[in-house]
């Protein structure tokens, strides 16, 4: 299944983000963006992980998270 | 956790053969959604698919809807302007990079940012500049017909236009994106907004099917005492990337030709995965 994972801001830097899911970070570019971004926004990334193409509101990252990890833990999925 | 597809295509004797596809995505995570208030589940779908969330959360809806026994609805606007985005996407980020350009970030920024309204002004600029490039760029290759062969179950444009194209090659599989688009932007500009609620007595089997950007996505639900306990979800990537699916099928036997990589990019591109696509070729010696 297109899961897309939020991922959590944790730095920006000239229009360039640093961000963090399931400890892993990665750099996007949040020039696609017509919204400010700051830190502790929730983003999903477009194909490929290079840009950032929506903000997602934080209750439903964090619910849409929550339901990730178990699908990992569970690991059949 | 970021899900992939990969395309490993083998060229001997001047062909393609042996095509694997090996897959990160997880098509069964639906399943934790057992035991789950309905409710929850119905939030749940578009943050967690949000990659085609309109299409998920309507055909979710829609699956519920039919396990009550009420009829289908239907709810175009919301599915169209999702339909117009992701083709638009196609047009201004993917297609300009098998041309070897940079991708039109500028059209992507102003139609992501009008997503819930696609502006027709824009879409009707990227049909007109784009596809006539690339639908020239496959005649100069001599790919028009790539990929040409026998038909098999497959989802997307293509199939759901294929009454008007006499060959399933690589310039029509383009053709009717293009088409599809042009179509939906008649569409949506006298579609209607539908209300959606949630049906009061969900209890019961259902299944529905929508027609998302990239083909027919399937919901079968089962409900009992308003909690879920059967959830499934066939996507249009899992029909069209399957090991023994309709890629793989029009890729086998064809010529690979002195630059075999971009013609698995473009076939790829054609059937237009909703995951990255990485693509690997071994020339047998």
């Amino acid at each position: 299944m297109c899961m897309a994972v939020p991922s959590r801001v944790v730095a920006i830097d000239n229009g360039m983000a640093t961000v963090e899911a399931f400890g892993a970070t990665r750099t996007c570019s949040l020039m696609l963006l017509s919204e400010s971004v700051e830190i502790g926004d929730y983003l999903i990334l477009g194909v490929g992980g290079g840009f950032a193409q929506d903000i997602m509101p934080k209750e439903t990252a964090l619910a849409a998270l929550s339901f990730m990890a178990e699908v990992l833990a569970d690991g059949r999925a | 956790m970021e899900a992939k597809i990969t395309v490993t295509a083998r060229v001997a004797g001047g062909v393609f053969q042996n095509i694997a596809m090996t897959s990160t995505r997880l098509p069964d995570a639906a399943r934790l959604f057992t035991g789950r208030p309905l409710a929850e589940v119905l939030n749940l779908i578009p943050a967690v698919f949000s990659l085609c969330g309109t299409a998920q959360r309507l055909c979710g809806l829609a699956a519920v809807e039919n396990a009550a026994g009420l009829p289908p609805q239907a709810r175009p606007r919301p599915l169209l302007a999702e339909t117009l985005v992701e083709h638009g996407t196609a047009l201004a980020r993917d297609w300009p990079v098998l041309l070897g350009e940079a991708p039109d970030l500028k059209s992507l920024k102003a139609l992501r940012a009008a997503r819930h309204a696609p502006p027709p002004d824009l879409l009707a600029d990227l049909l007109d500049t784009v596809p006539p490039r690339l639908l020239a760029h496959l005649d100069a290759l001599g790919l028009a017909e790539f990929g040409q062969g026998p038909p098999r179950p497959e989802a997307g444009p293509f199939s759901r236009h294929q009454r008007h194209f006499v060959s399933n090659g690589l310039k029509n599989r383009f053709l009717a994106r293009v088409v599809e688009t042009r179509a939906a932007m008649v569409a949506f500009a006298t579609a209607e907004d539908l209300e959606i609620t949630i049906p009061a007595v969900t209890d019961g089997v259902g299944t529905a099917s929508v027609e998302a950007a990239r083909g027919t996505l399937t919901h079968s639900v089962r409900i009992e005492g308003g909690l879920v306990r059967d959830w499934r979800i066939a996507a249009p990537t899992d029909i069209n990337f399957h090991p023994d699916g309709p890629l793989v099928h029009a890729l086998s036997g064809q010529p690979a030709g002195d630059n075999p990589e971009h013609r698995v990019r473009l076939l790829v591109a054609a059937f237009d995965p909703c995951v990255a696509c990485e693509i690997e070729v071994i020339l047998d010696a």
